[in-house]
Protein backbone atom coordinates (compact mmCIF):
# COMPACT_ATOMS: atom_id res chain seq x y z
CA UNK A 1 0.00 0.00 0.00
CA UNK A 2 1.28 3.36 -0.81
CA UNK A 3 1.47 5.49 1.98
CA UNK A 4 2.19 9.15 2.81
CA UNK A 5 3.79 11.01 4.88
CA UNK A 6 2.23 13.94 6.54
CA UNK A 7 2.79 17.04 9.57
CA UNK A 8 2.24 15.98 13.30
CA UNK A 9 -1.21 16.75 13.75
CA UNK A 10 -2.53 14.05 11.49
CA UNK A 11 0.04 11.60 12.25
CA UNK A 12 -1.49 12.23 16.09
CA UNK A 13 -4.68 11.05 15.06
CA UNK A 14 -3.22 8.19 13.08
CA UNK A 15 -1.02 7.18 15.77
CA UNK A 16 -4.41 6.73 18.34
CA UNK A 17 -6.59 4.91 15.38
CA UNK A 18 -3.84 2.55 14.87
CA UNK A 19 -4.18 1.55 18.86
CA UNK A 20 -7.61 0.28 17.47
CA UNK A 21 -6.51 -1.53 15.49
CA UNK A 22 -9.27 -4.52 15.32
CA UNK A 23 -12.22 -3.25 16.61
CA UNK A 24 -15.38 -5.90 16.12
CA UNK A 25 -18.21 -3.72 15.52
CA UNK A 26 -21.27 -6.02 17.21
CA UNK A 27 -19.50 -5.85 20.45
CA UNK A 28 -21.50 -2.58 21.13
CA UNK A 29 -24.38 -4.07 23.39
CA UNK A 30 -26.23 -0.57 23.99
CA UNK A 31 -26.82 0.83 20.86
CA UNK A 32 -28.51 4.53 21.12
CA UNK A 33 -29.08 4.27 17.25
CA UNK A 34 -32.10 3.52 15.15
CA UNK A 35 -32.86 0.31 13.37
CA UNK A 36 -31.05 2.11 10.13
CA UNK A 37 -27.99 3.19 11.50
CA UNK A 38 -24.57 2.91 9.41
CA UNK A 39 -22.12 1.70 11.32
CA UNK A 40 -18.91 3.09 9.76
CA UNK A 41 -16.18 1.83 11.45
CA UNK A 42 -13.60 4.86 11.83
CA UNK A 43 -11.00 4.14 9.17
CA UNK A 44 -7.42 3.55 10.30
CA UNK A 45 -5.53 5.04 7.41
CA UNK A 46 -1.90 4.74 7.92
CA UNK A 47 -0.15 7.77 7.49
CA UNK A 48 2.97 6.96 8.20
CA UNK A 49 6.51 8.02 6.88
CA UNK A 50 7.43 7.46 3.23
CA UNK A 51 8.26 9.59 0.33
CA UNK A 52 10.46 11.52 -1.92
CA UNK A 53 10.15 14.71 0.19
CA UNK A 54 11.34 15.32 3.72
CA UNK A 55 9.03 13.65 6.16
CA UNK A 56 8.61 12.86 10.07
CA UNK A 57 10.13 9.56 10.78
CA UNK A 58 11.03 10.59 14.70
CA UNK A 59 7.11 9.56 15.38
CA UNK A 60 6.89 6.01 14.17
CA UNK A 61 10.45 5.57 16.11
CA UNK A 62 9.52 6.69 19.32
CA UNK A 63 6.98 3.67 19.64
CA UNK A 64 9.09 0.86 20.69
CA UNK A 65 11.36 2.78 23.08
CA UNK A 66 11.08 3.33 26.88
CA UNK A 67 8.95 6.40 26.16
CA UNK A 68 6.06 4.18 25.15
CA UNK A 69 5.84 1.77 27.11
CA UNK A 70 2.50 -0.30 27.68
CA UNK A 71 1.01 1.02 30.88
CA UNK A 72 -0.51 -1.36 33.57
CA UNK A 73 -3.74 -0.18 33.16
CA UNK A 74 -6.59 0.97 31.34
CA UNK A 75 -5.83 4.65 29.92
CA UNK A 76 -9.05 4.74 27.52
CA UNK A 77 -12.51 3.33 27.56
CA UNK A 78 -12.37 1.55 23.88
CA UNK A 79 -16.19 0.91 24.42
CA UNK A 80 -17.05 4.37 25.83
CA UNK A 81 -15.32 6.33 22.63
CA UNK A 82 -16.89 3.84 20.52
CA UNK A 83 -20.05 5.80 21.21
CA UNK A 84 -18.37 9.01 19.53
CA UNK A 85 -17.51 7.05 16.05
CA UNK A 86 -21.48 6.05 15.36
CA UNK A 87 -22.32 8.03 12.04
CA UNK A 88 -25.91 8.27 11.96
CA UNK A 89 -27.70 8.41 8.41
CA UNK A 90 -29.20 11.62 7.27
CA UNK A 91 -31.94 12.56 8.77
CA UNK A 92 -35.22 13.44 6.46
CA UNK A 93 -37.23 16.27 6.20
CA UNK A 94 -40.32 15.56 8.63
CA UNK A 95 -37.98 13.67 11.33
CA UNK A 96 -36.99 15.88 14.78
CA UNK A 97 -33.61 17.60 14.98
CA UNK A 98 -31.65 14.24 16.32
CA UNK A 99 -29.66 15.92 19.19
CA UNK A 100 -25.95 15.73 19.22
CA UNK A 101 -24.16 12.99 21.91
CA UNK A 102 -20.67 12.89 23.51
CA UNK A 103 -19.40 10.44 25.50
CA UNK A 104 -16.15 11.01 27.39
CA UNK A 105 -14.35 9.43 30.22
CA UNK A 106 -10.86 9.84 31.74
CA UNK A 107 -8.88 6.77 34.07
CA UNK A 108 -6.74 6.62 36.90
CA UNK A 109 -8.00 9.31 38.47
CA UNK A 110 -6.61 9.73 42.41
CA UNK A 111 -9.86 9.39 44.25
CA UNK A 112 -11.72 6.83 45.97
CA UNK A 113 -14.94 6.01 43.59
CA UNK A 114 -17.38 5.62 46.49
CA UNK A 115 -16.55 9.52 47.49
CA UNK A 116 -16.55 10.38 43.58
CA UNK A 117 -20.09 8.48 42.91
CA UNK A 118 -21.96 11.82 45.04
CA UNK A 119 -20.43 14.27 42.50
CA UNK A 120 -20.94 12.67 39.23
CA UNK A 121 -24.79 11.83 40.90
CA UNK A 122 -24.91 15.82 41.95
CA UNK A 123 -24.35 16.75 38.66
CA UNK A 124 -26.73 14.47 36.51
CA UNK A 125 -29.27 16.05 34.67
CA UNK A 126 -27.71 19.37 34.94
CA UNK A 127 -26.84 21.88 32.18
CA UNK A 128 -23.30 22.20 31.88
CA UNK A 129 -23.25 25.40 32.60
CA UNK A 130 -24.80 25.11 36.08
CA UNK A 131 -22.63 21.95 36.57
CA UNK A 132 -19.43 23.78 36.15
CA UNK A 133 -20.79 26.56 38.33
CA UNK A 134 -21.32 23.71 40.94
CA UNK A 135 -18.17 22.15 40.73
CA UNK A 136 -16.11 24.80 40.71
CA UNK A 137 -17.47 25.82 44.28
CA UNK A 138 -17.51 22.23 45.85
CA UNK A 139 -15.25 21.78 48.30
CA UNK A 140 -14.30 17.89 47.43
CA UNK A 141 -10.74 16.58 45.59
CA UNK A 142 -12.83 15.06 43.16
CA UNK A 143 -14.63 18.21 42.20
CA UNK A 144 -12.05 19.59 40.48
CA UNK A 145 -11.31 16.61 38.29
CA UNK A 146 -14.62 16.31 37.00
CA UNK A 147 -15.12 19.80 36.28
CA UNK A 148 -12.07 19.28 34.10
CA UNK A 149 -13.53 16.47 32.38
CA UNK A 150 -16.61 18.20 31.79
CA UNK A 151 -14.68 21.30 29.79
CA UNK A 152 -12.50 18.81 27.90
CA UNK A 153 -15.91 17.13 26.65
CA UNK A 154 -17.87 20.21 26.06
CA UNK A 155 -14.31 21.16 23.83
CA UNK A 156 -14.65 18.30 22.19
CA UNK A 157 -18.05 18.51 21.02
CA UNK A 158 -17.62 21.95 20.01
CA UNK A 159 -14.53 20.86 17.79
CA UNK A 160 -15.39 17.40 16.66
CA UNK A 161 -18.88 16.83 16.99
CA UNK A 162 -20.71 19.81 15.50
CA UNK A 163 -22.55 21.18 18.20
CA UNK A 164 -22.92 24.95 18.19
CA UNK A 165 -23.18 26.40 21.26
CA UNK A 166 -21.15 25.16 23.91
CA UNK A 167 -23.46 26.27 26.63
CA UNK A 168 -26.57 24.39 24.65
CA UNK A 169 -25.26 20.72 26.47
CA UNK A 170 -26.93 19.05 29.84
CA UNK A 171 -25.57 16.23 31.60
CA UNK A 172 -27.58 13.17 30.03
CA UNK A 173 -24.97 10.42 32.16
CA UNK A 174 -22.72 10.88 34.96
CA UNK A 175 -21.20 7.69 36.90
CA UNK A 176 -18.40 6.02 38.30
CA UNK A 177 -15.90 3.12 37.58
CA UNK A 178 -13.58 1.84 39.81
CA UNK A 179 -9.63 1.45 38.84
CA UNK A 180 -6.83 -0.01 39.94
CA UNK A 181 -5.94 -0.03 43.04
CA UNK A 182 -2.54 0.40 44.53
CA UNK A 183 -2.37 -1.77 47.63
CA UNK A 184 0.14 -0.83 50.55
CA UNK A 185 0.65 -2.39 54.26
CA UNK A 186 -0.21 -1.10 57.58
CA UNK A 187 1.87 -2.97 60.18
CA UNK A 188 -0.59 -3.90 63.36
CA UNK A 189 1.21 -5.73 66.16
CA UNK A 190 3.38 -8.62 66.15
CA UNK A 191 2.83 -10.78 62.39
CA UNK A 192 -0.16 -8.98 61.38
CA UNK A 193 -0.50 -6.44 58.79
CA UNK A 194 -3.24 -4.42 56.96
CA UNK A 195 -4.00 -3.71 54.20
CA UNK A 196 -4.04 0.03 52.41
CA UNK A 197 -5.67 0.51 49.50
CA UNK A 198 -4.68 3.59 47.38
CA UNK A 199 -7.99 3.70 45.70
CA UNK A 200 -8.36 5.08 42.15
CA UNK A 201 -11.35 5.66 40.16
CA UNK A 202 -12.81 6.19 36.74
CA UNK A 203 -15.22 9.06 35.46
CA UNK A 204 -17.67 8.74 32.40
CA UNK A 205 -19.67 11.69 31.27
CA UNK A 206 -22.14 11.78 28.15
CA UNK A 207 -23.02 15.13 27.33
CA UNK A 208 -26.04 15.30 25.43
CA UNK A 209 -27.03 18.84 22.86
CA UNK A 210 -30.17 21.05 23.87
CA UNK A 211 -31.82 22.39 27.14
CA UNK A 212 -31.76 19.99 30.25
CA UNK A 213 -35.07 18.16 30.92
CA UNK A 214 -37.13 19.11 33.59
CA UNK A 215 -36.99 15.92 35.44
CA UNK A 216 -33.76 13.47 35.35
CA UNK A 217 -35.38 10.47 37.39
CA UNK A 218 -39.40 10.28 37.41
CA UNK A 219 -40.83 12.57 40.08
CA UNK A 220 -42.99 10.91 42.70
CA UNK A 221 -46.64 11.23 41.65
CA UNK A 222 -48.59 14.32 42.74
CA UNK A 223 -52.45 15.28 42.93
CA UNK A 224 -54.47 13.85 40.45
CA UNK A 225 -52.35 10.91 39.47
CA UNK A 226 -50.89 9.92 42.75
CA UNK A 227 -54.65 9.78 43.63
CA UNK A 228 -55.09 7.72 40.52
CA UNK A 229 -51.93 5.54 41.94
CA UNK A 230 -53.61 4.81 44.85
CA UNK A 231 -56.83 3.60 44.05
CA UNK A 232 -55.52 1.33 41.62
CA UNK A 233 -53.48 -0.31 44.01
CA UNK A 234 -56.22 -0.53 46.39
CA UNK A 235 -58.51 -2.09 44.05
CA UNK A 236 -55.49 -4.71 43.00
CA UNK A 237 -56.07 -6.09 46.27
CA UNK A 238 -57.09 -9.80 46.52
CA UNK A 239 -57.29 -12.41 49.17
CA UNK A 240 -54.87 -14.92 48.28
CA UNK A 241 -55.51 -18.67 48.08
CA UNK A 242 -59.53 -17.74 48.55
CA UNK A 243 -62.30 -19.88 46.93
CA UNK B 1 -21.06 29.94 80.09
CA UNK B 2 -17.57 29.28 80.01
CA UNK B 3 -18.11 26.51 82.64
CA UNK B 4 -20.82 25.27 80.07
CA UNK B 5 -18.08 24.71 77.22
CA UNK B 6 -15.66 23.88 79.96
CA UNK B 7 -17.98 20.83 80.44
CA UNK B 8 -17.99 20.30 76.81
CA UNK B 9 -14.74 19.65 75.84
CA UNK B 10 -14.08 17.17 78.52
CA UNK B 11 -16.64 14.71 77.56
CA UNK B 12 -14.18 14.12 74.57
CA UNK B 13 -11.54 16.03 72.97
CA UNK B 14 -12.13 13.93 68.85
CA UNK B 15 -15.33 15.61 68.99
CA UNK B 16 -14.19 19.00 67.83
CA UNK B 17 -16.44 21.48 68.57
CA UNK B 18 -15.65 23.75 65.57
CA UNK B 19 -18.21 26.22 65.78
CA UNK B 20 -20.20 27.47 68.26
CA UNK B 21 -23.19 29.42 66.96
CA UNK B 22 -24.14 31.91 68.50
CA UNK B 23 -27.78 33.55 67.95
CA UNK B 24 -28.91 37.01 69.57
CA UNK B 25 -32.50 38.16 69.47
CA UNK B 26 -32.59 41.54 69.56
CA UNK B 27 -35.47 43.64 68.05
CA UNK B 28 -34.77 46.28 65.93
CA UNK B 29 -36.22 48.77 68.44
CA UNK B 30 -34.33 48.26 71.43
CA UNK B 31 -35.68 47.93 74.75
CA UNK B 32 -33.30 48.15 77.63
CA UNK B 33 -34.95 45.51 79.29
CA UNK B 34 -36.15 43.09 76.47
CA UNK B 35 -33.06 42.56 74.72
CA UNK B 36 -31.94 38.91 75.25
CA UNK B 37 -29.38 37.31 73.63
CA UNK B 38 -29.97 33.97 73.38
CA UNK B 39 -26.99 31.61 72.93
CA UNK B 40 -27.61 28.46 71.00
CA UNK B 41 -24.48 25.88 71.09
CA UNK B 42 -24.49 23.60 68.37
CA UNK B 43 -22.14 20.64 68.84
CA UNK B 44 -21.01 20.27 64.73
CA UNK B 45 -18.50 17.74 63.72
CA UNK B 46 -16.77 17.84 60.73
CA UNK B 47 -14.58 14.70 59.35
CA UNK B 48 -11.17 14.34 59.84
CA UNK B 49 -8.13 12.10 60.07
CA UNK B 50 -6.27 12.92 62.52
CA UNK B 51 -6.16 10.45 65.31
CA UNK B 52 -7.78 11.88 69.01
CA UNK B 53 -4.32 10.97 70.58
CA UNK B 54 -1.35 13.07 69.03
CA UNK B 55 0.89 11.70 70.95
CA UNK B 56 2.30 8.38 69.64
CA UNK B 57 1.59 10.21 65.37
CA UNK B 58 5.92 9.47 64.87
CA UNK B 59 4.91 6.15 65.83
CA UNK B 60 1.99 5.44 64.09
CA UNK B 61 3.64 7.19 61.04
CA UNK B 62 6.51 4.21 61.35
CA UNK B 63 3.57 1.46 60.56
CA UNK B 64 3.23 2.00 57.27
CA UNK B 65 4.81 1.28 54.45
CA UNK B 66 5.81 4.47 52.28
CA UNK B 67 4.49 3.70 48.80
CA UNK B 68 5.59 6.05 46.14
CA UNK B 69 1.79 6.09 44.18
CA UNK B 70 2.78 6.52 40.06
CA UNK B 71 1.32 9.52 39.23
CA UNK B 72 -1.15 8.10 35.92
CA UNK B 73 -2.16 11.56 35.13
CA UNK B 74 1.51 12.57 33.97
CA UNK B 75 1.47 8.95 32.54
CA UNK B 76 -1.25 9.63 30.54
CA UNK B 77 -0.10 13.00 29.29
CA UNK B 78 3.59 11.49 28.04
CA UNK B 79 1.72 9.56 25.80
CA UNK B 80 0.24 12.39 24.40
CA UNK B 81 2.83 13.94 23.65
CA UNK B 82 3.82 14.78 19.89
CA UNK B 83 7.19 13.56 18.39
CA UNK B 84 9.16 16.87 19.11
CA UNK B 85 7.92 17.24 23.11
CA UNK B 86 9.20 13.48 23.45
CA UNK B 87 12.23 14.64 22.27
CA UNK B 88 12.44 17.19 24.31
CA UNK B 89 11.47 15.38 27.10
CA UNK B 90 13.64 12.83 26.53
CA UNK B 91 16.66 15.36 26.29
CA UNK B 92 15.67 16.46 29.67
CA UNK B 93 15.51 13.30 31.17
CA UNK B 94 18.95 12.36 29.46
CA UNK B 95 17.89 9.31 27.77
CA UNK B 96 19.29 8.62 24.23
CA UNK B 97 17.32 9.24 21.44
CA UNK B 98 15.72 6.25 19.89
CA UNK B 99 17.08 4.52 16.92
CA UNK B 100 15.52 5.76 13.58
CA UNK B 101 15.44 3.03 10.88
CA UNK B 102 17.35 4.19 7.56
CA UNK B 103 15.58 1.55 5.31
CA UNK B 104 12.66 2.80 4.73
CA UNK B 105 9.99 2.51 1.71
CA UNK B 106 10.08 5.59 -0.44
CA UNK B 107 7.34 6.47 -1.90
CA UNK B 108 8.05 7.88 -5.96
CA UNK B 109 4.24 7.86 -7.61
CA UNK B 110 3.64 11.62 -6.82
CA UNK B 111 5.14 14.68 -6.06
CA UNK B 112 4.53 16.81 -3.11
CA UNK B 113 3.09 20.20 -4.56
CA UNK B 114 2.25 21.37 -7.07
CA UNK B 115 4.98 23.24 -9.77
CA UNK B 116 4.64 26.26 -10.96
CA UNK B 117 1.00 26.92 -10.01
CA UNK B 118 -0.81 28.44 -12.61
CA UNK B 119 -2.51 31.84 -11.76
CA UNK B 120 -5.87 31.80 -13.26
CA UNK B 121 -6.93 35.43 -14.84
CA UNK B 122 -9.10 37.51 -12.51
CA UNK B 123 -12.13 37.42 -13.88
CA UNK B 124 -12.50 34.21 -14.98
CA UNK B 125 -16.10 32.69 -15.10
CA UNK B 126 -17.69 36.18 -15.12
CA UNK B 127 -20.49 36.01 -17.56
CA UNK B 128 -19.24 39.06 -19.85
CA UNK B 129 -18.00 38.81 -23.20
CA UNK B 130 -15.23 41.06 -23.68
CA UNK B 131 -13.49 39.21 -20.42
CA UNK B 132 -14.17 35.62 -22.41
CA UNK B 133 -12.39 36.81 -25.18
CA UNK B 134 -9.24 38.05 -23.37
CA UNK B 135 -9.45 34.72 -21.33
CA UNK B 136 -9.78 32.60 -24.67
CA UNK B 137 -6.43 34.21 -26.16
CA UNK B 138 -4.46 33.50 -23.17
CA UNK B 139 -5.52 29.79 -23.24
CA UNK B 140 -4.95 29.52 -27.27
CA UNK B 141 -1.49 31.49 -26.51
CA UNK B 142 0.18 28.13 -25.22
CA UNK B 143 -0.58 26.36 -28.03
CA UNK B 144 1.95 28.04 -30.51
CA UNK B 145 4.55 29.29 -27.77
CA UNK B 146 5.99 29.34 -24.17
CA UNK B 147 6.74 27.18 -21.14
CA UNK B 148 3.41 25.01 -21.63
CA UNK B 149 4.26 24.40 -24.94
CA UNK B 150 7.60 23.13 -24.19
CA UNK B 151 6.41 21.09 -21.57
CA UNK B 152 3.59 19.40 -23.72
CA UNK B 153 6.33 18.29 -26.21
CA UNK B 154 7.69 16.55 -23.33
CA UNK B 155 4.81 15.13 -22.63
CA UNK B 156 4.14 13.51 -26.15
CA UNK B 157 8.23 12.61 -25.95
CA UNK B 158 6.88 10.00 -23.78
CA UNK B 159 2.88 9.38 -24.34
CA UNK B 160 2.70 10.13 -28.45
CA UNK B 161 -1.07 10.42 -28.33
CA UNK B 162 -1.37 12.84 -25.62
CA UNK B 163 -4.39 14.88 -27.12
CA UNK B 164 -5.53 18.07 -25.34
CA UNK B 165 -8.95 17.99 -26.10
CA UNK B 166 -9.17 14.24 -25.21
CA UNK B 167 -7.06 15.00 -22.31
CA UNK B 168 -9.62 17.42 -21.09
CA UNK B 169 -12.59 15.39 -21.28
CA UNK B 170 -10.85 12.19 -19.75
CA UNK B 171 -9.66 15.07 -16.83
CA UNK B 172 -13.16 15.84 -16.30
CA UNK B 173 -14.82 11.81 -15.54
CA UNK B 174 -11.68 11.45 -13.21
CA UNK B 175 -12.72 14.46 -10.96
CA UNK B 176 -16.42 13.63 -10.94
CA UNK B 177 -15.50 9.56 -10.71
CA UNK B 178 -13.56 10.79 -7.85
CA UNK B 179 -15.84 12.94 -5.88
CA UNK B 180 -18.47 10.70 -6.44
CA UNK B 181 -15.99 7.94 -4.50
CA UNK B 182 -15.80 10.17 -1.78
CA UNK B 183 -19.63 8.82 -0.24
CA UNK B 184 -18.04 5.59 0.72
CA UNK B 185 -14.00 6.32 1.20
CA UNK B 186 -13.71 2.87 2.89
CA UNK B 187 -15.17 0.83 0.34
CA UNK B 188 -13.57 2.99 -2.37
CA UNK B 189 -10.20 3.42 -1.30
CA UNK B 190 -8.74 1.64 -3.83
CA UNK B 191 -10.37 3.21 -7.26
CA UNK B 192 -10.03 6.51 -5.42
CA UNK B 193 -5.85 5.71 -4.91
CA UNK B 194 -6.29 4.93 -8.76
CA UNK B 195 -8.26 8.12 -9.63
CA UNK B 196 -6.00 10.80 -6.61
CA UNK B 197 -2.26 10.93 -5.93
CA UNK B 198 -1.58 10.55 -2.57
CA UNK B 199 -0.91 14.21 -1.82
CA UNK B 200 -4.52 14.62 -2.59
CA UNK B 201 -6.30 11.96 -1.15
CA UNK B 202 -5.72 13.28 1.93
CA UNK B 203 -6.43 16.64 1.18
CA UNK B 204 -9.93 15.59 -0.44
CA UNK B 205 -10.45 12.77 2.82
CA UNK B 206 -9.50 14.06 5.92
CA UNK B 207 -12.25 14.98 8.08
CA UNK B 208 -14.93 13.10 6.02
CA UNK B 209 -14.60 10.20 8.48
CA UNK B 210 -17.92 10.62 10.84
CA UNK B 211 -19.34 12.41 8.39
CA UNK B 212 -21.88 11.72 5.42
CA UNK B 213 -21.26 13.42 1.94
CA UNK B 214 -23.51 13.18 -1.01
CA UNK B 215 -22.71 14.85 -4.62
CA UNK B 216 -23.87 14.78 -7.53
CA UNK B 217 -23.04 16.02 -10.68
CA UNK B 218 -25.19 18.01 -12.67
CA UNK B 219 -24.38 19.35 -15.87
CA UNK B 220 -21.13 20.78 -17.35
CA UNK B 221 -21.11 24.04 -18.10
CA UNK B 222 -18.63 24.74 -20.36
CA UNK B 223 -16.21 22.27 -21.91
CA UNK B 224 -12.88 21.44 -19.98
CA UNK B 225 -9.92 23.20 -20.76
CA UNK B 226 -6.55 22.36 -20.89
CA UNK B 227 -4.84 25.70 -19.11
CA UNK B 228 -1.13 24.95 -17.95
CA UNK B 229 1.83 22.00 -18.33
CA UNK B 230 4.38 21.77 -16.55
CA UNK B 231 6.93 19.27 -16.50
CA UNK B 232 9.77 18.82 -13.50
CA UNK B 233 12.85 16.46 -13.08
CA UNK B 234 13.21 15.10 -9.17
CA UNK B 235 16.14 13.08 -8.47
CA UNK B 236 17.21 12.79 -11.66
CA UNK B 237 17.27 13.97 -14.89
CA UNK B 238 14.98 11.33 -16.60
CA UNK B 239 12.83 11.15 -13.82
CA UNK B 240 10.15 13.31 -15.06
CA UNK B 241 6.14 14.24 -13.48
CA UNK B 242 4.31 16.21 -15.67
CA UNK B 243 1.55 18.23 -14.31
CA UNK B 244 -1.54 19.42 -16.20
CA UNK B 245 -3.93 22.14 -14.98
CA UNK B 246 -7.63 21.76 -16.09
CA UNK B 247 -10.50 24.09 -15.95
CA UNK B 248 -13.73 22.86 -15.20
CA UNK B 249 -16.79 24.50 -15.14
CA UNK B 250 -19.49 22.68 -14.08
CA UNK B 251 -22.96 22.76 -11.65
CA UNK B 252 -22.97 20.54 -8.94
CA UNK B 253 -24.46 19.24 -5.91
CA UNK B 254 -22.80 19.26 -2.57
CA UNK B 255 -24.47 17.89 0.82
CA UNK B 256 -22.16 17.29 3.87
CA UNK B 257 -23.89 15.78 7.16
CA UNK B 258 -22.54 15.70 10.34
CA UNK B 259 -22.35 12.33 12.52
CA UNK B 260 -25.77 12.91 13.49
CA UNK B 261 -27.25 13.16 10.11
CA UNK B 262 -27.92 16.83 10.17
CA UNK B 263 -26.99 18.95 7.24
CA UNK B 264 -24.03 20.85 7.77
CA UNK B 265 -23.19 22.57 4.49
CA UNK B 266 -24.44 22.40 0.79
CA UNK B 267 -28.05 21.68 -0.31
CA UNK B 268 -29.63 18.03 -1.58
CA UNK B 269 -31.39 20.09 -3.83
CA UNK B 270 -29.62 23.50 -4.95
CA UNK B 271 -26.98 23.24 -7.55
CA UNK B 272 -24.00 25.40 -7.29
CA UNK B 273 -21.32 26.45 -10.36
CA UNK B 274 -18.11 25.70 -9.76
CA UNK B 275 -15.45 27.07 -11.58
CA UNK B 276 -12.01 24.81 -10.59
CA UNK B 277 -9.08 24.61 -11.66
CA UNK B 278 -7.78 20.80 -10.90
CA UNK B 279 -4.22 20.05 -11.66
CA UNK B 280 -3.39 16.25 -12.35
CA UNK B 281 0.02 14.42 -12.55
CA UNK B 282 1.34 11.92 -14.10
CA UNK B 283 4.44 10.08 -13.65
CA UNK B 284 5.42 10.01 -17.08
CA UNK B 285 8.76 8.24 -17.17
CA UNK B 286 6.72 5.54 -15.53
CA UNK B 287 5.62 2.93 -18.13
CA UNK B 288 2.61 2.34 -15.24
CA UNK B 289 2.08 5.71 -14.40
CA UNK B 290 -1.51 7.33 -14.82
CA UNK B 291 -3.14 10.48 -14.70
CA UNK B 292 -4.39 11.58 -11.15
CA UNK B 293 -5.98 14.26 -9.47
CA UNK B 294 -2.94 15.83 -7.84
CA UNK B 295 -4.48 19.05 -6.33
CA UNK B 296 -6.49 22.48 -6.76
CA UNK B 297 -5.54 26.16 -7.36
CA UNK B 298 -8.14 28.23 -5.56
CA UNK B 299 -7.40 31.58 -6.76
CA UNK B 300 -7.59 34.64 -4.50
CA UNK B 301 -10.21 36.11 -6.39
CA UNK B 302 -12.44 33.39 -6.26
CA UNK B 303 -15.71 34.10 -4.52
CA UNK B 304 -15.78 32.86 -0.92
CA UNK B 305 -17.94 29.58 -0.24
CA UNK B 306 -20.97 29.14 0.91
CA UNK B 307 -20.79 29.49 4.93
CA UNK B 308 -21.62 26.43 7.30
CA UNK B 309 -25.33 25.87 8.31
CA UNK B 310 -24.30 26.48 11.84
CA UNK B 311 -22.16 29.90 13.63
CA UNK B 312 -18.82 29.00 14.87
CA UNK B 313 -15.84 30.50 16.63
CA UNK B 314 -13.17 31.28 14.11
CA UNK B 315 -10.17 29.50 15.95
CA UNK B 316 -7.09 31.50 17.05
CA UNK B 317 -3.57 29.74 16.50
CA UNK B 318 -0.65 30.39 17.60
CA UNK B 319 1.75 31.24 15.37
CA UNK B 320 3.95 28.71 13.89
CA UNK B 321 7.75 27.92 14.66
CA UNK B 322 9.94 28.82 11.76
CA UNK B 323 11.03 25.28 10.78
CA UNK B 324 15.00 24.89 10.49
CA UNK B 325 14.60 21.96 7.65
CA UNK B 326 13.91 22.94 4.31
CA UNK B 327 9.80 23.65 3.06
CA UNK B 328 9.70 20.74 1.37
CA UNK B 329 8.18 19.12 4.02
CA UNK B 330 4.17 18.56 3.42
CA UNK B 331 2.19 19.75 6.58
CA UNK B 332 -1.29 19.72 6.82
CA UNK B 333 -2.70 22.69 8.17
CA UNK B 334 -4.22 22.59 11.49
CA UNK B 335 -7.72 23.24 10.40
CA UNK B 336 -10.77 22.75 12.53
CA UNK B 337 -13.28 20.45 11.54
CA UNK B 338 -15.78 23.28 10.36
CA UNK B 339 -13.08 24.55 7.67
CA UNK B 340 -11.77 21.25 6.35
CA UNK B 341 -14.19 20.86 3.85
CA UNK B 342 -12.07 21.36 1.21
CA UNK B 343 -13.54 19.30 -2.10
CA UNK B 344 -16.46 21.36 -2.94
CA UNK B 345 -15.56 24.44 -5.24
Amino acid sequence: MIILCIGDTTLRKSRATCKMASISVPCLRFLRASNHTVFRQFVPTLYQASSIHTCNAINTAYKNTDFDKSLGFRRKSWKWEKYNRIVYPPQKEGQNIRPAEICHARFQIKYSPLKMWYIAVMIRGMSIDEALKQLSFYKRKGAAVVKEVLEEAQEMAVRDHNVEYKSNLWIASSFVGQGKTVRGLRKHRGPRYGMIHYRYCNVFIRLQEGPPPKHYYPPPPMGHDKMEEFIRDQRARRIIHSL
Amino acid sequence: MAAHIGRLVRIGCHQKILSCQVTSRCSPVPAISQCAPAVCLLQVRYPSSKHFNPKFRKLRRKKIMKIDLPDYGKVMKDQDMSADEKHKQMKKDKIPPPRIFQERPINISCTSAIFEPFVPPEGDGKSSLLSTEGVKQKYTEFEKKGKSFMALRKVRQFEDDFDIKDFALQAQDIVMEAQKCLEDIRGNRNRLHELVSEKAFVEMVFGLEKKTFHWKFVESIEPPRVTHVRTTEVLGKDNLYAQVTVRIHTKQILAIYDRFGRLMYGSETIPKDCLEYVVFEKHIANVYGQWRVHGKIIPDWMPPREPLIKTYRVATFEPLEELEEDSSSTSVEKQGEDTSVQTAA
